[in-house]
């Protein structure tokens, strides 16, 4: 059997389920390495072994009983901290809503705690998912567990480093602008950014109405695809959800890619952003080991990155500003400098640049998904810097731009960061895959063969 | 007043935040700029009247199932 700590949710789930492994022993085992570790880490916003090890008793009493609830009973996950747990704050990493207690659960929350799944506590987020690293906020930011003195990305930062660093096999995050893709990159996990609407928000505190979406992060892709198996599925309370149920994003994953169209997508990062060579390299060294896998790649073009980043930011800072103007008038000082300054840029936007930028949004969704007619996965970067010292304000900034995931957030469509390789100094780097709407298996199967062909996962953070 | 002091005036006037805290006044002219970068990525000469937002509304039918 594996480490305890790295075992991945497709490991773990037939040794709980044949009685090989107690999800009690399990979780203790992940309770004693979060306990020595995390103190460094900062992954969790709020640990809670107590109401771990509750539901590990009664995942094993059940399965014990021959009671199996599938395949996430007895699996260990946490929440990133703007998603409602019943009766434990949702604080967003903000003073703002230190005394937010939830009412009831999100509709991820119900999902994971039906499926049997195993609350190990809040995780580390940007505040209200936005913020970026911050040092003056009631909780510190999570670090990176390939080098704490790196950044871990985000907004979903807990939920990169907590699944990188052997504490979880699998954690929940958000992406509204990239915030799944970027910790997933930065920690070298996988991160799905799933269709807009086939995963329910309600429950989640928002950012962003028209762009934020719910994903998993695990450090394996079959992981990745069980996981959203569990949380997919339509929520009437949740007015953008997909009124269809999706499942089934695991089957198939091993039946290869012979035949597969792949295009890349160069021109985001080669020209219109230049990425550091050792991301180009990384990725173009991914596409070569899936082409030898099968694949047919062509390269791709569409418009330019920084019209589908004018677009998301236009959109994200106004429908965040009409969330925040509130209390950004009655308690400006309870927000990190951070957050305040980004939220802020939202108070410049008039209704036209909102209204203008969202009918571009209709032109660019199109033209972009018409692009599947001739390709069935698009490659392109996540990142296009390697993770920056955390402490470095200014490369903080400066690399904060520097990306290519909000586009699929304007698009709608499916995306995922997937690890491939470290950088000399060791730090992950990251692809990023994009789909049609609902094409989410076919991400899958692609980077389940790459993943295959490479075996990154079986490298670990040395930061023990 | 000194004429940075002026400027974050004004913006705060411009967004209806004229009693706003210090801490925000000085952060108005850079949330400004970003705001004109974002803008100008956006290439809104390519619509015509006829273009519909992305997020449009939709009546639901009563009783529908």
């Amino acid at each position: 059997m594996k480490d305890l700590a790295y075992l991945g949710v497709a490991d773990a789930v037939p040794l709980l389920r044949e009685k090989k492994l107690s999800p009690v022993e399990y979780t203790n085992a992940l309770i004693a390495r979060i306990e020595k570790h995390d103190p460094s880490l900062n992954a969790f916003l709020r640990f809670t072994p107590e109401i771990a090890m509750k539901d590990a008793q009664t995942a094993e009493a059940e399965i014990m009983r021959g009671e199996w609830r599938g395949p996430f009973h007895g699996v260990p996950y946490g929440l990133k901290d703007i998603v409602d747990y019943a009766g434990l704050p949702t604080t967003a990493h903000s003073r703002i809503l230190i005394d937010n207690v939830a009412k009831s659960d999100a509709f991820v929350t119900q999902r994971l705690r039906a499926g049997g799944g195993v609350f190990m506590g809040k995780l580390s987020t940007h505040e209200f998912a936005l913020g970026g690293p911050c040092f003056d906020l009631p909780w510190p930011p999570a670090r990176n567990p390939w080098n704490r003195e790196h950044f871990c990305g985000g907004s979903s930062s807990g939920s990169g480093a907590a699944t990188a660093a052997g504490f979880l096999p699998a954690a929940i995050g958000t992406d509204t602008g990239g915030s799944i893709r970027n910790p997933a990159t930065m920690c070298g996990v996988v991160g799905m950014k799933p269709t807009y609407g086939l995963v329910s928000r309600s429950g989640v505190v928002p950012l962003a109405f028209s762009l934020d979406h719910v994903g998993p992060l695990t450090r394996g892709v079959r992981d990745n695809a069980l996981m959203l198996d569990v949380i997919a599925g339509h929520d009437p309370q949740d007015p953008g959800s997909v009124k269809s149920e999706s499942s089934g994003f695991a089957s198939g994953i091993d039946s290869g890619i012979k035949g597969l169209r792949i295009g890349v997508l160069r021109h985001f990062y080669n020209k219109d952003m230049v990425a550091d060579p050792e991301v180009v390299a990384g990725i173009e060294a991914a596409v070569q080991v899936l082409e030898k896998e099968g694949a047919k790649v062509r390269e791709i073009n569409t418009f330019s990155l920084q019209e589908y980043l004018g677009c998301n930011r236009i959109i994200l800072t106004s429908e965040a500003y009409a969330i925040h103007e509130a209390w950004l008038r009655d308690k400006p000082e309870d927000y990190g400098d951070r957050t305040r300054q980004r939220l802020l840029t939202g108070a410049f936007m008039k209704a036209a640049d909102y209204i203008n930028a969202n009918r571009v949004r209709r032109k660019l969704s199109q033209s972009f998904n018409a692009l599947f007619a001739d390709v069935d996965v698009i490659i392109t970067a996540s990142a296009m810097d390697l993770p920056c010292r955390i402490d470095d304000d200014e490369q903080v900034e400066y690399t904060y731009g520097r990306q290519a995931r909000a586009p699929f957030n304007v698009t709608g469509g499916p995306a995922m960061s997937v690890p491939v390789g470290f950088s000399k100094s060791g730090l992950p780097l990251g692809m990023q895959l994009v789909g049609k709407p609902f094409s989410e298996a076919v991400l899958y199967r692609t980077a389940y063969a790459y993943e295959q062909a490479v075996n990154w996962g079986d490298t670990h953070p040395g930061f023990e | 007043m000194d004429k940075p002091a002026s400027e974050s005036q004004r913006l705060a006037a411009d967004i209806g935040l004229e009693n706003a805290a210090p801490e925000v006044l000085e952060q108005l002219p850079l949330a400004a700029a970003t705001a004109r970068k974002h803008k100008s990525a956006l290439k809104t000469f390519a619509l015509v009247p006829g273009d519909e937002p992305a997020v449009v509304f939709s009546a639901e039918r009563s009783g529908a199932k």
